[in-house]
């Protein structure tokens, strides 16, 4: 820690003293207007270059003299000034799309093999819209666990699993505001509109210390600004939603607006369906994606982003589920000088859930849970000079836990059930400070550190007190509780999380990386299966409850094979300690004792990933490997022995290819295959009170088959006529193109009457296992359109 | 709840699909299990043995007709019993449980002893049954004939019933079983504030004894057995209901074998229950 602190003052100590000037600006799109994260500027023949942040603003100090710059970024045309710095200089520019001809011969910053940043992995939204998903409904969760470390929690399921993490244990920020479930129609598909998003960056590793809060990731997802320059519209026509969006100036180049609306339609078919049960049927979703901007002056810029979204599900009159996210952001740019660039964020993010159940009219009950944010989160870029970037910052969140409400839905049902139950609300306090420093110590050789402090305390209320056993597990709830008051701080905890990536140049292509980075998570969601269920409740740490620890080291090797080819290769170990997991036949929902239900333990994951990509040319793709192992440790779990995770997936490829023929049209297939997940078949059976019952073996000792699959997708743009602008296209897609019976699921049962008539093998009372199949093939059309 | 996701494959069409398949599961080794209630009722005491076996083992069960077994108190006496058929193990005599003393089951299979122990427990007898026709109207409970019985509560908490329920001398199958405790609240189908000279008196404010969850015709003649039993008992039987339960997706709780009170590694359970029992015929 104190060599740290030593190094980071030397570091800081070593930058030069002389006449310096700081040249200043931001790269905007020249079509849209909108910022661009991560365009770059050169200084020729220097070795030395700034990229922009997340708002489009670049920083860069220098000796006075005079300089070439060149302003870049992957898929537009190069610019480049001469300018002859004396003093502070400030420099916007507008980059413009290549034409499709040009794009084969850039030679991309970006792509530079030092510019790679390890554990880090994006997708621009335009190759996300490219590749073939289920229903053509275009899903960024999706689509990004195509690459290496990053798993599906499987079919029908929008969880994502990052190097042994667990579903919840990954930060997903949009627009820096925390999103806390990120699944439609319970997680066929994820609640992010393609249409609105703008880049999506995710983190397995060597996270930032301006991030923290969850183990295991950060998804990084950023709305579009909207047009700045001339209003827009896009939108298309889907198999299973329809969805528009529309955008533009407010104040023509000053500021400007989005709206991306979608619905799901899935239920206005539920009529014709042939049975009752769809017939009685809800089954929808719609979110809304709001956002505008306003340039205040040349010093502040505000951003205003909104995402709510909701989903609703019920059965008949008699059951219904239904949640949704909710989440507002408020940032703030402001530039104090050339050199020193701050956002403070202000967020608010809900998401709520609850049941409806409906046993009769004067029986009409509902369950009403949340989980409620609010923040703010400043954080400082000083751009000390060319090679030396420091950020600096903090947040401080306020959470609201409510566990649940159950109360009368009808007056009939309220004449009897006269008073709601309540659990109590939970309230908490999370802060964190750190410092980052991006330090390129010499051309090859590059470091970014940092030190992230985060704290939580709980606030108020009641805890229950509990008897530990030799695991300091709580076990036994004790009538006792105590009671602290109204905003009193009863319970801290609180860390140091260092954070550490760096990179050295063997040759100019070839590149040497390694991170370490340590994180801590204090909230998490209350789930005892594969797959959590939108309405598992969220807790936090407490007296019972340490917070989850995470460790990780990751090293890698990035090469680039021309200008075309990129690979890499990353090798990883994670130690993870107070990993929750649940005492057999846990009652998790609404449960004021469920700190007793517990049970803590470790946990560790390793593997490697392996990737190769072409970027450019007409035809484009990436081939991804992970190998990889996850397992848990937990006393009273599998008699103390380890276990693999639910999400323990040894191999893991994907094979995605684009093939451009004209400018109209394009196509593009992805290959899946993963080895099957852990389950827990029964290793016997036995008779007892009169029927078989099934004996279990150790926790996840089995697996399901191999899955794998195989997608297609055709693009057909109509052609653009003259003068118009209106531009059209069609997408057909295939999923599951040869209709591979994946299993889903398999489970046990006694045969039945049915299946000794289907099948001449199966008699009377044998043991059967029942495969479920949930997507075989399915074609789907897509039209799209923008003007 | 964890059927939600298939459901909600059906209503969007997408096929879901169930198809029996071959699986080689890994094979556990035959396992002693040891079935035996003994209660406070005079009758022979019994113990069945059997083996378990491999899941896709289709044959019927492995009895177990070459063990020694002996039930034993804590007032010096001990029985053994003797073998007889299809697993069963019997005393010769009629025997009943005392309250407030131990019962320890000790069997000797195959060089190896399994042990298993529990008391029995008091409980106030069932003070009477009634039986009530309910109209149309009432809430989820159908209308029909119906049976309720009224029974007093010990003071002291932490007590745990189970009822089963013969109509005709003829044990109705449940949807799982019919467990209760007084744990958190009072035994609700005790229905202990009932006025026994009018027990629908409150119908008007839909308040009505709870009835036990049958339907009786007219005529039937139904006998309702409530035993006092161990929360181990109790949380044994509630957890090997949970298995049959089981849909096999990403949404099932990890599966668990029943905590069994047999030692030496054993599965099944040796209960001492408290039996308190009543009969009435339904009537209009």
């Amino acid at each position: 820690m104190r060599n740290l602190v030593i190094f980071f003052f030397i570091s800081i100590s070593t930058l030069a003293f002389g006449q310096k000037s700081t040249i200043s600006g931001t790269i905007t799109d020249a079509e849209s207007g909108e910022g661009m994260i991560a365009a770059v500027v050169v200084v020729k023949d220097q070795g030395m270059g700034a990229a922009t942040n997340d708002y489009g603003f670049y920083s860069i100090t220098l000796p006075n003299g005079v300089y070439v710059l060149e302003f870049t970024f992957i898929g537009y045309q190069t610019i480049q000034k001469e300018v002859l710095l004396e003093n502070d200089l400030t420099i916007s520019v507008e980059l413009s799309e290549n034409s499709d001809l040009l794009k084969e011969a850039v030679i991309n910053a970006k792509r530079k093999v030092e510019n790679k940043k390890i554990s880090v992995v994006n997708m621009d939204i335009k190759t996300i819209k490219e590749i073939p998903v289920i229903f053509g409904e275009v899903d960024v969760l999706k689509t990004i666990t195509l690459l290496p470390g990053i798993q599906s929690a499987g079919e029908g399921n929008s969880g994502i699993n990052v190097r042994g993490g667990g579903q919840d244990q990954n930060l997903i920020l949009l627009d820096e505001a925390t999103v806390y479930n990120a699944s439609h129609l319970l997680g066929f598909f994820s609640v992010f509109n393609g249409d609105a998003i703008k880049d999506i960056e995710v983190y397995k590793g060597g996270i930032p210390a301006q991030y923290g809060g969850r183990l295991a990731s950060l998804i990084d997802i950023k709305m579009k600004d909207g047009n700045r320059k001339h209003f827009g519209a896009t939108g298309g026509i889907g198999t299973i939603s329809s969805r528009l969006t529309l955008e533009g100036p407010i104040v023509k180049d000053k500021s400007s607006f989005m709206v991306a609306g979608r619905r799901s339609y899935a239920d206005i078919f539920l009529p014709l369906a042939g049975t009752d049960v769809a017939k009685e049927s809800k089954l929808y979703f719609f979110d809304l994606n709001l956002k505008a901007n306003y340039e205040i002056s040349e010093k502040d810029k505000i951003y205003l982003s909104g995402y709510f979204g909701r989903d609703v599900f019920g059965f008949g009159s008699l059951f219904g589920v239904d949640w949704g996210n909710a989440t507002s952001t408020l940032r703030w740019n402001h530039v104090f000088n050339k050199k020193l660039f701050l956002n403070t964020s202000f967020v608010y993010s809900d998401f709520d859930y609850g049941f409806q159940f409906k046993f009769a009219e004067n029986a009409n009950f509902g369950l009403e849970q949340n989980i409620r944010d609010f923040y703010v989160k400043p954080d400082f870029s000083y751009y000390l000079s060319p090679n030396n970037t420091l950020r600096f910052g903090g947040q401080l969140t306020k959470h609201r836990f409510n566990p649940g409400i159950f109360k009368a839905l009808n007056d009939e049902t309220r004449q009897l059930f006269t008073t709601d139950i309540a659990l109590e609300q939970r309230n908490a306090w999370e802060g964190a400070a750190y410092i980052d420093h991006d330090y390129k110590i010499t051309p090859k050789l590059n470091v970014r550190y940092g030190l992230r402090w985060s704290g939580f305390a709980n606030v108020g209320g009641t805890e229950y007190n509990y008897v530990k056993n030799k695991f300091s597990q709580p076990i036994d709830s004790l009538t006792t509780s105590t009671t602290y008051k109204k905003g009193e701080i009863y319970n801290q905890y609180g860390g140091l999380e260092p954070r550490l990536a760096a990179s050295y140049n063997l040759k100019p292509q070839l590149a040497v990386k390694g991170t370490y980075n340590r994180t801590y998570q204090y909230i998490q969601q209350a789930s005892n299966t594969a797959s959590a269920f939108p309405t598992d409740q969220w807790f936090s740490s407490n007296l019972n409850i340490k917070p989850q620890i995470a460790d990780q080291v990751a090293a890698g090797l990035f090469k680039n094979f021309g200008s075309d080819y990129e690979a890499s290769f990353e090798v990883y170990y994670k130690w993870m300690q107070n990993q929750i997991d649940y005492r057999d036949g846990a009652q998790l929902a609404f449960n004021e004792n469920l700190d007793g239900e517990l049970l803590i333990g470790d946990g560790w994951a390793y593997g490697t990933e392996w990737y190769i990509s072409k970027t450019e040319g007409l035809t484009t793709g990436f081939i991804s490997y992970t190998w990889a192992k996850t397992l848990r440790q937990t006393p009273g779990i599998n008699n103390g022995e380890s276990y693999s995770a639910n999400f323990d997936i040894r191999h893991n490829i994907s094979v995605v290819l684009t093939q451009r023929f004209s400018s109209r049209l394009s196509a593009s297939a992805t290959f899946i295959f993963t080895s099957g997940r852990p389950f827990t078949p029964p290793v016997g059976k036995y008779f007892f009170e009169g029927r078989w019952n099934a004996i279990y073996g150790e926790r996840n000792n089995y697996r399901l088959p191999d899955y794998h699959r195989a997608d297609i997708g055709l693009t057909w743009r109509n052609k653009v006529k003259p003068e118009k602008k209106f531009k059209s296209s069609w997408n057909l897609s295939v999923y599951n193109m040869y209709n591979r019976a994946n299993a889903y699921a398999i489970y046990f049962r006694e045969a039945t009457d049915e299946d000794v008539i289907k099948y001449p093998n199966i008699n009377t009372g044998d043991q059967l296992a029942i495969q479920v199949t949930l997507f075989k093939i399915i074609p789907s059309i897509t039209w799209n359109f923008e003007f | 709840m964890k059927r939600i996701v298939l459901i909600s494959a059906i209503i969007l069409g997408l096929g879901s699909c169930e198809t029996p398949i071959d699986l080689v599961v890994p094979n556990s080794e035959p396992i002693l299990i040891i079935e035996s209630v003994i209660t406070n009722d005079t009758v022979r005491w019994g113990v069945r043995l059997t083996l378990s076996q491999q899941y896709f083992d289709n044959d019927n069960y492995y009895v177990v007709p070459d063990a020694e077994v002996t039930i034993a108190d804590d007032m010096g006496n001990t029985d053994t019993l003797h073998y007889e058929l299809g697993g069963h193990y019997f005393t010769y005599d009629n025997k009943a449980c005392e309250v407030g003393h131990r019962y320890t089951l000790k069997v000797v299979h195959d060089g190896k002893t399994y042990t298993a122990s529990e008391v029995c427990k008091f409980q106030e007898p069932i003070d009477f049954l009634m039986t009530f026709e309910l109209p149309d109207g009432n809430g989820f409970i159908e209308p029909g004939f119906y049976v309720f019985e009224k029974a007093g509560e010990s003071e002291a908490k932490n007590d745990y019933y189970l009822w089963k329920i013969y109509r005709n001398d003829t044990f109705e199958e449940l949807f799982g079983y019919l467990l209760d405790t007084d744990e958190f609240r009072e035994t609700s189908f005790f229905n202990l504030n009932i006025d026994p000279d009018d027990p629908l008196k409150d119908r008007d404010k839909n308040i009505l004894p709870r009835p036990f969850p049958i339907n009786f015709d007219v005529g039937d003649t139904v006998r309702i057995e409530q035993y006092n039993i161990s929360q181990g008992y109790f949380d044994f039987l509630a957890e090997l209901e949970s298995q049959l339960d089981r849909s096999g997706t990403p949404f099932d709780a990890p599966p668990v074998n029943p905590r069994s009170n047999i030692e030496g590694g054993g599965f099944g359970y040796f209960s001492v229950l408290n039996l308190s029992k009543a009969t009435i015929v339904v009537s209009e």
